[in-house]
C-alpha cells in the first residue's frame, strides 16, 4: 500500500487517511445503489424514462467527483500538486457550484438559492480545491435534506458568501432544521460511527470530510456556521489585495 | 381483492422512490416513511401487511423503531423485513436483538437486487389484486 510507505513512520496520519478512505469507500456505495437499482428499474418497464436516465448520470457524476475530490486532497497533501493560493472570484466559483449540484437537490424535492450579500473582490484560493470541496459539501448537504420535515418549511439548500471581520465567509446552509451538521461531535465519531452525522442517516459524511482535507490545504478551517438563520459550515477566506495594488 | 399494504421505512428519497415504484408494480400498494416516527403514525393510520425497514434513521434507530412497534399487540405478527445499508459485521451486532423483535429477514441493501427483495416480501406474503 503506498500509503504505508509516505507516512515517514508516522503511524497516526496513515491511520487519519486510511479512515477517510474508508469513509470515501462507503459514501461511494449510495450512488452506486442508486444507479444499479434505477437500472434494474428500468429493464422492468417497456421504456426507460429519460428521467431515470438523468438521475442515473447525475448519481455517476456524484460519484465521479467525490472520488476527484478525495484524490485531489491526497495530492495536495502529498505535495504532488502545487498548493499556490491565487485570486479567484468566489462568486463565480459558487454559481458554478450551485449549477452543477442543482439536479442532486431536486431529485430531492428541494432547490438550490445562492446568496451573495454585498459587494467584495477576489478571495486567495486554489480554485480546483475550493470547488471541489464545496461540490463535496453540496452533495453531503443534498442527502440531508432528506430528514428535514418538508411539511414545515420549504427545503432549501443555500450557498452563501458574506464578509465577516474574519474574511469573506463562504459556506452551505440548510433551512429548516438546526445544527444540521454538529462538526466537532461528527469528528469525533469518524471512524466509530456509521452515521456520524446524525442528520445524515444513510451517509458516513465522506464529503464533508473530503472538504475539510482540502480546506485544510488551502490553509483554512471548515466550522460550524450560520447565515439567516439557517445553520450550516463555512469557511473564512482571505480577500485578495492585488487589485489595490492596479 | 384489496392490495397487499407495504409499509417502506427508507430515509433516502432516490431510492424509496425506485422501491415503491418497483412494488407498486408488482401489485402492492406502498406508503413511505422516512423516520422511525413518521413510519409509526403511519402504520396507525393503515395497519401494513409487511414492513421494509432500514436501521440507519435519523433520530431513532431502527432497533428503536422495531422496538416501539412489537410493542403494540396488534403489529406483533406483522413481517418486518430488515433491509439496511449497515455493513454485515455491523448487522450481526444486532441480529440477536433482531430475532427477538420479530425481524423476519435481515438483507444487505447494496447486495440485494429488487427481485431479491421482491422474492424476501413474496416468502411473508402473496400479492392479492
Amino acid at each position: 500500500m503506498a500509503l504505508a510507505t509516505d507516512n515517514g513512520g508516522n503511524e497516526g496520519q496513515v491511520t487519519e487517511r486510511e479512515t477517510l478512505l474508508r469513509s470515501v469507500a462507503e459514501a461511494l456505495k449510495t450512488p452506486l445503489m442508486y444507479i444499479a437499482r434505477q437500472a434494474e428499474l428500468g429493464r422492468t418497464q417497456e421504456a426507460v424514462s429519460l428521467d431515470s436516465l438523468r438521475q442515473m448520470q447525475t448519481n455517476a457524476d456524484a460519484a465521479l467527483r467525490l472520488v476527484d475530490s478525495y484524490l485531489l486532497g491526497l495530492d495536495l497533501a502529498q505535495q504532488n500538486l502545487p498548493l499556490e493560493l491565487e485570486p479567484v472570484s468566489l462568486s463565480s466559483v459558487l454559481y458554478d457550484v450551485a449549477h452543477d449540484i442543482e439536479p442532486l437537490v431536486r431529485a430531492r424535492g428541494a432547490h438550490v438559492e445562492l446568496t451573495i450579500a454585498g459587494k467584495y473582490g477576489q478571495v486567495m484560493a486554489h480554485r480546483l480545491a475550493l470547488e471541489a470541496a464545496l461540490a463535496c459539501l453540496s452533495s453531503e448537504f443534498a442527502a440531508m435534506l432528506d430528514t428535514i420535515e418538508q411539511d414545515k418549511v420549504l427545503p432549501r439548500l443555500t450557498l452563501a458568501a458574506h464578509r465577516s471581520p474574519k474574511g469573506i465567509i463562504a459556506g452551505l446552509y440548510a433551512a429548516g432544521t438546526s445544527r444540521p451538521v454538529a462538526l466537532g461531535a461528527a469528528a469525533a465519531l469518524r471512524g466509530v460511527a456509521a452515521q456520524p452525522f446524525a442528520l445524515s442517516a444513510h451517509s458516513t459524511g465522506a464529503g464533508i470530510f473530503v472538504a475539510g482535507e482540502l480546506f485544510a490545504a488551502m490553509g483554512t478551517t471548515l466550522r460550524d456556521g450560520r447565515f439567516r438563520r439557517q445553520h450550516g459550515l463555512a469557511v473564512s477566506l482571505q480577500q485578495s489585495t492585488q487589485m489595490r495594488l492596479l | 381483492m384489496s392490495k397487499k399494504h407495504i409499509l417502506l421505512i427508507e430515509p433516502d428519497s432516490v431510492l424509496a422512490r425506485i422501491y415503491q415504484t418497483f412494488f407498486e408494480q408488482q401489485g402492492y400498494h406502498v406508503t413511505h416513511a422516512r423516520t422511525a416516527q413518521s413510519a409509526i403514525t403511519a402504520a396507525d393510520a393503515q395497519r401494513p401487511d409487511a414492513v421494509i425497514l432500514e436501521m440507519q434513521l435519523p433520530y431513532h434507530s431502527g432497533a428503536a423503531f422495531l422496538y416501539e412497534f412489537r410493542s403494540y399487540a396488534d403489529w406483533q405478527a406483522i413481517p418486518v423485513i430488515v433491509h439496511s445499508s449497515l455493513s454485515p459485521r455491523r448487522l450481526a451486532q444486532y441480529e440477536a436483538s433482531l430475532k427477538d423483535l420479530g425481524a423476519t429477514e435481515q438483507l444487505y441493501k447494496p447486495q440485494t437486487s429488487l427481485q431479491q427483495l421482491m422474492h424476501a416480501v413474496l416468502r411473508q406474503l402473496p400479492v392479492f389484486v
